[in-house]
């Protein structure tokens, strides 16, 4: 209770700096290059989603199309909408599925599904489905669309929800709400709906508490054959970014006056215009400069086992380029990952991961 | 050449149990002699003999060839006989000047006097500890300095340095070995008790090994490797269960169960940030001064960090901030100390007693339960599932070996039953079997699932026990590797640049 009262007290005088303290990679999230080295399959702006169709075929949701991507990446059109596509999921039937931001369409039917529980869609991340087979929605943000996701951190939204759809009745229910830029959802065997909370830096057991901090912002999240799951993490957290939304005076002039993509706040990727914040820093120790890049932008994928524990991570770090994932797959021995922040859809070997991330007690 | 020191047949009994039996052993002018063996082998009973602490039961020493009895330590002294022991024997609340006069102060002291020539001293033995500083603010680094130096001051002839260099750092040890060689140049003898093989194999001229308080060989130094000396100490090899071969396999981590976030506190930690995981051996290496033991201590609730911007722990997820340690027992977080003898144990309690402290800092209501009869079984209990060996289970815990009462220390943690256990330098002047014993120990709590920190100095076994090994310099963890992956020199180049 004494920790309490001088933490709000510290709070008051401005001394709550302990605050600002990041998980860091280590351990399982120990840094490694295996993304930036992965082969890249396909490269074209705007990939912002994928899923595999149950024969098997690779589909990617790119701008305002969704494509077909074959072994050797090259992409053939499957089918074009009037708006950008956000998230994309096959039904077992093969129907498609796909989230125009603010609605969602589904082969075969009329009318798109613009609301849910009474309340109109507005920021649709993802979209998967539960083991039952009603699809799991993740409206981000009611104040703010996918392309404005950045407003959203620096206000402190937390107006997201979790909804669930059975796609042949049209039944919607509410499982989550006041999620912070929920982006990603998945039910594990036992029942448990996992809920990927960005602004929280956590997985949420829906109705059950949340999964310990993670030292990055989390996105989609996609099954694997042992019952584990891919969680893709679209940029590693920064100290800076912290103290900004500590900074209430500070966030209301910068979101006033600045460009948002020159906000101090992470990024899908970074590094192309001299006007970005955080380039580069350094420290003098023991009289040598050591060199000190924020990652701005970050490469991160994390395996979890069918006990929700964390076992390895594939990483682009903050010289490479595959930053911003967004969504990662399996697809037997291969691992699909989707950065958001290239345009590429990158593919890894999954044998080379675990042994890389020494799993089997093997490294490479 | 005339033996400066000569043992014959000597023998010591305790209650008709011989603790050395039948020893012969030669000292020449300006030898080192390193004197080894498992503890309990012996070597202190004898050392202590040559100082006249204990009397022996039978045999003779000889001092220049002329038959000699000593009886008092001061006798000893007299004879040019002197002793710097592991456990120093300063006085903390005086000065270094009086610490290094005492016993041999004139009629009227001048203060200033002495402590201009205690700097005199110190300067031409170049150690650079201030005369007027109270020990008890010293490191054990200077406090051995100081103890060496009083033996250099009662102009002795022979020295004994018992573990002389358990508490140097790597800088310290080299400005040791360096004086070891000046005494020998100036014809003093040296008998050099150590657990530290190599410091044996690269400091001394000869070699002798007591086993179970007999004599084994004795040998000049460079007909003996690692291996033989293990093998004459032991009676069998331990070197390649120890740290022969590579490690091949790590264990899988786990659930995080300790987050250490920008962790700041006084000058020793810098904004250490760390993670541990449960079902791993985490090690951590790092120079003395890295950091480390403070670090632990501060999640541990040993210490505190700073009031303002100390940084965070998690415990599970759950932040914590610890007033006193058994707010962290509460909390299933056990630390085993680096110094048993100050912070481990009550020396002059038993061994049950000292395990049932522990059962009793965690038993909360249930203590005022227990009966005579349970503190009797769970010191046996333990005592046998660790292989604490001791006369009987009443047996003072001072009365035990190095190795045996590092058990004590370890049976008092676990009977706790914690998920994190942080052991720091859990194999300091422990005896190879005992050595093989706890890692064997340490292993199967990893086995078992629990969160283990090893905090060591000693690379090879820090880099055989690991899973993760994390490098400490300057306050702050700068580097991690895979045991699969690391070399001695990469661990070290880490530790250093």
């Amino acid at each position: 209770m004494l920790d309490g009262i001088t933490q709000k007290l510290g709070g008051l005088m401005g001394l709550r700096r302990s605050n600002l303290a990041v998980p860091i990679l280590d351990g399982v999230f120990k840094p490694n290059n295996l993304l930036e080295e992965a082969k890249v399959l396909s490269e074209r702006e705007g990939m912002e989603d994928m899923a595999i169709a149950p024969d098997g075929q690779l589909l990617v949701a790119c701008g305002s199309e969704v494509l077909a991507c074959n072994d050797k990446g090259g992409l053939s059109l499957v089918a074009g909408y009037d708006a950008p596509v956000t998230a994309l999921v096959v039904l077992p039937d093969g129907r498609r599925v796909v989230a125009l931001g603010d609605r969602i369409e589904i082969d075969g039917e009329a009318e798109p599904l613009r609301d849910a529980a009474g309340k109109p869609f507005r920021a649709i991340t993802s979209l998967s489905l539960s083991r039952d087979g009603t699809l799991l929605i993740c409206d981000a943000s009611a104040q703010h669309d996918t392309t404005h996701w950045r407003y959203d951190l620096m206000e402190k939204g937390a107006s997201g929800r979790l909804v669930s759809v059975d796609p042949s009745s049209g039944a919607a229910e509410v499982l989550q709400s006041g999620l912070q830029w929920a982006y990603g959802a998945w039910q594990a065997q036992d029942g448990c709906i996992l809920v990927s909370e960005s602004w929280r830096h956590r997985l949420r057991r829906v109705g059950k508490g949340s999964m310990g901090e993670m030292p990055g912002y989390p996105a989609r999240i996609s099954p694997t054959a042992d019952g584990g799951f891919w969680l893709a993490v679209f940029a590693a957290r920064m100290q800076i970014v912290e103290f900004v939304l500590n900074e209430t005076d500070f966030r209301r002039e910068m979101i006033a006056t600045v460009d948002p993509d020159y906000w101090i706040s992470p990024a899908f990727s970074s590094g192309k215009d001299f006007l970005e914040p955080l380039q580069g820093g350094g420290v003098k120790q023991m009289g040598i400069l050591k060199p000190w890049a924020p990652p701005r932008s970050y490469g991160l994928a994390v395996r979890f086992d069918a006990q929700r524990v964390p076992v390895m991570s594939v990483h682009s770090r903050v010289g490479g380029e595959n930053h911003g994932i967004v969504t990662v797959l399996e697809r037997g021995e291969e691992v699909l990952a989707l950065a958001k922040g290239a345009g590429r859809l990158l593919q890894l070997d999954a044998g080379t991961i675990r042994r890389a991330n020494a799993i089997g007690g093997e490294y490479v | 050449m005339t033996p400066v020191l000569e043992m014959k047949g000597l023998t010591k009994y305790y209650a008709r149990v011989a603790a050395v039996e039948d020893i012969n052993f030669t000292l020449f002018p300006g030898e080192v002699h390193a004197l080894l063996g498992e503890n309990g082998a012996g070597k202190s009973t004898l050392t202590k003999m040559i100082a006249g602490v204990v009397e022996p039961s039978s045999g003779e020493i000889l001092l220049d060839g002329k038959p000699v009895r000593i009886d008092t330590p001061a006798e000893a002294l007299q004879a040019g006989i002197a002793m710097v022991f592991q456990e120093t024997s300063l006085v903390p609340s005086m000065t270094v000047a009086q610490n290094l006069f005492m016993g041999n102060e004139r009629f009227f002291n001048r203060l200033r006097g002495i402590n201009i020539a205690a700097q005199q001293f110190m300067q031409a033995l170049n150690f650079q500890v201030d005369p007027t500083a109270l020990v008890q603010t010293l490191g054990a680094a200077k406090k051995q300095m100081i103890e060496i130096a009083r033996a250099m001051l009662s102009e002795a002839r022979i020295i004994v340095f018992d573990e002389p260099t358990a508490t140097l750092t790597p800088e310290e040890k080299k400005h040791f070995f360096d004086l070891v060689k000046t005494l020998q140049k100036r014809g003093v003898a040296v008998i050099f008790i150590s657990h530290a093989l190599e410091e044996a194999l690269a400091i001394s001229d000869r070699i002798t090994i007591l086993r179970d308080g007999k004599h084994v060989v004795t040998d000049q130094t460079t007909n003996f490797d690692r291996d033989s000396i293990v093998q004459a100490m032991v009676g069998r090899s331990l070197s390649e269960e120890l740290y022969g071969t590579r490690k091949k396999t790590v264990r899988r981590s786990g659930e995080r169960v300790l987050q250490v976030s920008n962790l700041r506190m006084a000058n020793a930690v810098r904004n250490n940030s760390l993670s541990v995981f449960a079902g791993q051996v985490t090690g951590v290496f790092g120079l003395v001064g890295s950091g480390r033991t403070e670090t632990f201590k501060v999640v541990a609730g040993a210490l505190k960090r700073n009031y303002l911007n100390g940084g965070e722990v998690f415990i599970h997820g759950k932040r914590v901030r610890y007033r006193v340690p058994a707010q962290s027992l509460r909390q299933r977080v056990a630390y085993i100390t680096e110094d048993r003898k100050v912070e481990g144990f009550f020396e002059t309690m038993s061994i049950k007693a000292n395990i049932f402290i522990g059962w009793l800092a965690k038993a909360g209501w249930k203590a005022f339960w227990i009966r005579r009869k349970q503190v009797d079984v769970i010191g046996k209990d333990w005592a046998k599932s660790l292989n604490i060996r001791s006369v009987t289970n009443d047996a003072k815990v001072i009365e035990l070996s190095g190795g045996n009462q590092q058990k004590v220390v370890i049976a008092k943690s676990l009977i706790q039953d914690p998920d994190l256990i942080i052991f720091d330098e859990p194999t300091r002047g422990v005896d190879v079997g005992a050595i093989a014993e706890i890692h064997h120990m340490i292993e199967r709590l990893a086995d078992e699932g629990k969160a283990v920190v090893v905090i060591s100095s000693y690379l090879p076994e820090v880099m055989q026990l690991s899973d993760r090994l994390l490098v400490a310099r300057q306050g702050r963890i700068v580097e991690e590797f895979s045991p699969l992956d690391a070399t001695e020199e990469k661990l070290m180049y880490a530790a250093v640049h």
